[in-house]
């Protein structure tokens, strides 16, 4: 079987993007084996038509249970990316297809909160960590000094800042957009 | 405690309602989606991710519990707690039906 390497980067919010990427690669004959959040894995296959779909559990745990419910329901578990769940299924023609996990808006609600929520509280300590070391580095006396390892700290620092600048972007720019997904979906129930 | 997830479930989805509803008898996540299917005549479909879900926060929430798992399906069934509301609920709709028709 032929492998073939992708590298495609999703944020959070582009889960949907993701599965409808996935499902037009394999309507070209490749079928998705495996991600680190950077790169795709795909071995070739025959070109069908399958239908794709993320679920993001929070504890990130592969339950039975919880593999053989989709099983039961014609969904074929791929694999997991931390709390991602990668599902598809194959269209059948002259069927109507059900092609969502989620089947009310509610639960859809539900999923883009519990990525939010299971995502991103997890890096704020990370940010706070990273923020303290720049508070030392440039409000206090700790790094000061002509050495190299006082200048590899400060280095270090200024790094860090432009980490924190840019992923504080990145962070914003979609936490607006999931609560935008969220709110669209809530209006929707009402 | 228990107030507040009463006011979280009042009014109630007809997902959540259903779940609810079909768990008076002890039942897995694929089983209730059948029966749900059948009741309404193929009208409503529940999907796995808002099947999974639902029972995940439902069992947190103290109105189903877990009895056992057979053939790595988890079966549950509904609590005091959860019989409480959908009690409430069931009177809401009734009410609803009732006011709906007009008073005879």
């Amino acid at each position: 079987m032929e492998k073939r390497v992708e590298k495609r980067r999703f944020q959070l919010s582009e889960f949907r993007e993701e599965a409808e990427w996935l499902a037009a690669m394999q309507k070209q004959g490749w079928k998705f084996v495996s991600t680190d959040g950077r790169s795709y894995e795909f071995a070739s296959c025959k070109k069908e038509e399958w239908s794709y779909q993320l679920d993001f559990k929070e504890d990130g745990a592969v339950d039975a249970d919880y593999i053989q419910l989709f099983y039961d329901y014609g969904w074929e578990y791929v694999f997991h990316y931390g709390k991602w769940f990668y599902f598809r299924k194959k269209k059948v023609e002259g069927e109507e297809n059900d092609v969502s996990i989620f089947s009310d808006n509610e639960s859809k609600a539900e999923m883009c909160k519990r990525v939010m929520n299971g995502q991103f509280l997890r890096i704020i300590p990370l940010y706070l960590i990273m923020l303290a070391y720049d508070y030392f580095t440039f409000f206090t006396d700790v790094f000061r000094g002509d050495t190299f390892w006082n200048g590899l700290a400060q280095g270090i620092g200024i790094g860090l800042m432009l980490v924190v600048a840019f992923g504080f972007g990145v962070f914003i720019r979609e936490y607006l957009k999931l609560n935008t997904m969220l709110k669209s979906f809530q209006q929707l129930e009402k | 405690m228990n107030e507040k997830i009463k006011k979280l479930y009042n009014p109630m989805t007809e997902t959540a309602f259903y779940i609810l509803f079909c768990l008076k008898e002890e039942m897995h996540g694929y089983n209730i989606g059948q029966k749900v299917k059948k009741m309404t005549g193929g009208e409503i479909a529940i999907s796995p991710g808002t099947m999974y879900g639902s029972l995940s926060k439902m069992e947190k929430d103290g109105l189903i519990r877990f009895v056992r798992e057979e053939a790595k399906r988890k079966i549950y069934i509904i609590t005091e707690l959860g019989n409480e509301i959908l009690d409430t609920e069931l009177k809401r709709i009734e009410r609803l039906y009732r006011n709906s028709k007009g008073e005879e």
